[in-house]
Parts: structure tokens; C-alpha cells; sequence
């Protein structure tokens, strides 16, 4: 217990602090700390030490890491994440015909105009909203470029971008759900 | 997120989760995944100190848990069984970086001198508090004491499970454990006397 340095030797601090010694000695070395400056010193030392080494930084997985091992194993996955991920492929591929439209018609390129006179009720409430918002882009300043672009695409860039955020959301939900019921801690 | 299980509770949910894939519920190796990935990419990192390689090992070990779980009979803990496929894969990925040309000591050397270190000098005097110091100073440790410690201290495993999981006597983990700790309070009263010589 004892060195011959008259100081406690490294097992017994180490069992000390662990709360690993029987009563008689544990109350032997808290005697010896309250009289030896080095050992108490020692002891709290490690102490410290052993408290930061309990708060290291854990590491986190990252999002779809399961998937990873599950497609490694050859495991197939739910049904539902399925869905949600060909449903965010399919709202991409929308936001990126909205964008080229957007484009298509700042260029030119394509003559973008409502087409008034339409013979369905779908064709006539689209075209409401989209005199509706075509008046309301052309009030905007003529600096922001957007007055001669064409309102169809606009609001499908718009609304593609609020379905994919929308997805994505959900996305992480199911993911959590399906991690939640999995027990993961 | 609930609250954490006793583990008693947990080592049988473990084990009923594996009695579920040794009967053919494969949609079950999922919930094994999930449980334990956090811990694992932990216990990879501190060894393998890089992300892509610490994910990569853990992707591996899970899979030859996959592929093995027939062979668990339950005579040791689940964790320390993954711990162990995990720790070798680890360790085995550590001698192949050995073998390949290396920018940086894996620190096999435990008496590494502050001094002589410009980088980590450098490191040091960015670091604000003894938290931050621990944490660089224990990425500096060798190999099989960062292994120890993180068993311990962060996985909470005990003296026979870390013994199981690194495949050496229980007294030689408890001298990795003493050894490891040693090492880092010197290295902090190192960095003490530099402060002190500065000032």
C-alpha cells in the first residue's frame, strides 16, 4: 500500500479512486491523503483525469449509415423508406424541369405565355392564378430581372422546392421512426 | 430518444435480437445496427483516429456479424463480441497503414516528449483547458491504451469484458488503464512546467 517512499503506490491509488479497496484500507488511505500533500495532490490529478476521459466526445453516425451496412449485407429495406426516397428523386427531377423552364424562359428560349381560352376548369383556375401571379411578379422592381419570366415556372420552381423540403423532413422522420423502434440509444 | 435501458435489460434484448436472426428474422440485424453504430464508430475512431476509415471498419465488422451470427452461442456478452471483430479490424487496418508509406507516427512510442513536437506545441497553446488538453494529448497514446481507456471509461465495459475484447489477461488491462492514465498526467504536467517557464 505503502512505497518505500512512504507514498502510496500507483495500484492502490488506482483501486482507491475506484472505489475498489475494502473499507479498512479505503479509510487507511484516506488518513494517508489527509497528511500527504504529494499523494493528495496525485489523487486529484487523476481524478481530473478520469473525468475528462468519461466526457471525450462520442461519435455519431451518420444519416443512412444502416442503409449502408444493410445493402452491405444484402438486407432489404422497409418498404416506406423506399417510397420516400423515389418520391424525393421524383420532386428533384420536377425542381430541375422547373429550373430549366425558369431558365429556358429568362433566355428566350421558349415563348412562355398563359394560354387563356382554355376548355377545362383545371385550365381556367390555372390560368387565374397564373394572371394573378404574373401581375404580381411584374409589380416587383424591374431590377430583379424576373418581370419577363414566365409564371408557370416560377411557381413550379417554387412549389417543387417546398415538396422536396417537405419530403426531405419527412424522410428524416421515418428514418428516426424506424431507428426509434429499433431500440437505438 | 427513451431513457437507457439497465443493462441487464439491454445484454437481454441484445441476445433476444440475436435469437430473432439465428431463427431467420434477418429484418431484425437492423435494430443491431442501430443500436450499437454510435459506440462502435467511437471505439474505431479513438483507435483508427480517421472518419472514412473508422466508418469503414465499422461497416466491415458489422458485416462479419452478419455473416458469423450463427456462431454466437451466447457464452460472452454481445457487445463484447462485436467489440472484439471490431477491435481486430481495427488493429488489422493499423499494420496495413504501417505497411504503406506514412506521413505521421502511429505513436507506438509511449514517452513522447511535448517538447519535441513543434505541431503539437502549437496545439497546445491553442487549447484553452485541460478538457481539450486530454483530448489531444490522448490521440498521442499508444494504440492499446486509447483502446483501454475508451473501453472503460466511454463504453463502460469492465476489467473481463475489455480483457475479452483485446484477448489479454485482466491484469494487463488494468496496467493499460494505470499505464495510459500515467502517461496523460505527465504529459499535462509537462505542459504545466512550459506554462510556468513562459510566464
Amino acid at each position: 500500500m505503502i512505497d518505500q517512499t512512504g507514498h502510496l503506490d500507483g495500484e492502490t491509488m488506482q483501486d482507491f479512486l475506484a472505489g475498489r479497496l475494502e473499507r479498512e484500507d479505503a479509510a487507511r488511505v484516506e488518513a494517508h491523503l489527509s497528511s500527504c500533500h504529494a499523494c493528495s495532490s496525485l489523487a486529484q490529478n487523476y481524478q481530473t483525469i478520469e473525468r475528462s476521459l468519461r466526457r471525450l466526445p462520442q461519435e455519431h453516425a451518420k444519416r443512412g449509415f444502416t442503409e449502408k451496412v444493410l445493402e452491405r449485407t444484402g438486407l432489404s429495406t422497409p418498404r416506406l423508406y423506399r417510397f420516400a426516397d423515389v418520391m424525393a428523386g421524383v420532386m428533384a427531377a420536377l425542381f430541375v424541369g422547373g429550373v430549366l423552364l425558369l431558365v429556358f424562359g429568362v433566355l428566350g428560349i421558349i415563348p412562355i405565355t398563359s394560354s387563356a381560352g382554355g376548355v377545362s376548369a383545371a385550365a381556367t383556375a390555372w390560368n387565374s392564378v397564373s394572371t394573378r401571379a404574373d401581375e404580381i411578379i411584374r409589380s416587383l422592381p424591374a431590377s430583379l430581372g424576373i418581370g419577363s419570366v414566365g409564371v408557370p415556372s416560377v411557381i413550379l420552381a417554387v412549389v417543387s422546392i417546398a415538396v422536396i423540403a417537405v419530403l426531405l423532413g419527412l424522410d428524416h422522420m421515418v428514418e428516426r421512426w424506424i431507428a426509434r423502434g429499433n431500440g437505438a440509444r | 430518444m427513451g431513457l437507457p435501458l439497465p443493462e441487464d435489460q439491454t445484454i437481454e434484448t441484445d441476445n433476444e435480437i440475436i435469437s430473432e436472426l439465428q431463427r431467420g428474422k434477418t429484418a431484425r440485424f437492423r435494430a443491431l445496427v442501430d443500436r450499437h453504430k454510435d459506440k462502435a464508430l467511437t471505439l474505431a475512431m479513438r483507435i483508427l483516429g480517421e472518419r472514412q476509415d473508422a466508418e469503414e471498419a465499422v461497416q466491415d465488422a458489422f458485416v462479419k456479424v452478419h455473416l458469423n451470427i450463427s456462431q454466437f452461442r451466447g457464452d460472452s456478452t454481445f457487445h463484447t463480441w462485436f467489440y472484439r471483430i471490431l477491435y481486430n479490424e481495427c488493429v488489422s487496418r493499423m499494420r496495413r497503414r504501417r505497411n504503406a508509406p506514412q506521413f505521421m507516427s502511429t505513436n507506438d512510442h509511449e514517452e513522447i516528449s511535448i517538447a519535441d513536437d513543434d505541431a503539437s506545441a502549437d496545439a497546445q497553446m491553442l487549447a484553452s483547458d485541460i478538457q481539450e488538453l486530454i483530448q489531444i494529448e490522448f490521440e498521442k497514446l499508444a494504440e492499446h491504451y486509447r483502446t483501454a481507456l475508451t473501453l472503460f471509461y466511454l463504453q463502460e465495459l469492465r476489467y473481463e469484458e475489455i480483457a475479452g475484447v483485446m484477448d489479454v489477461p485482466v491484469g494487463t488491462v488494468k496496467s493499460y488503464l494505470f499505464r495510459g492514465k500515467q502517461l496523460l498526467r505527465k504529459r499535462l504536467e509537462g505542459y504545466g512546467q512550459r506554462e510556468a517557464e513562459v510566464a
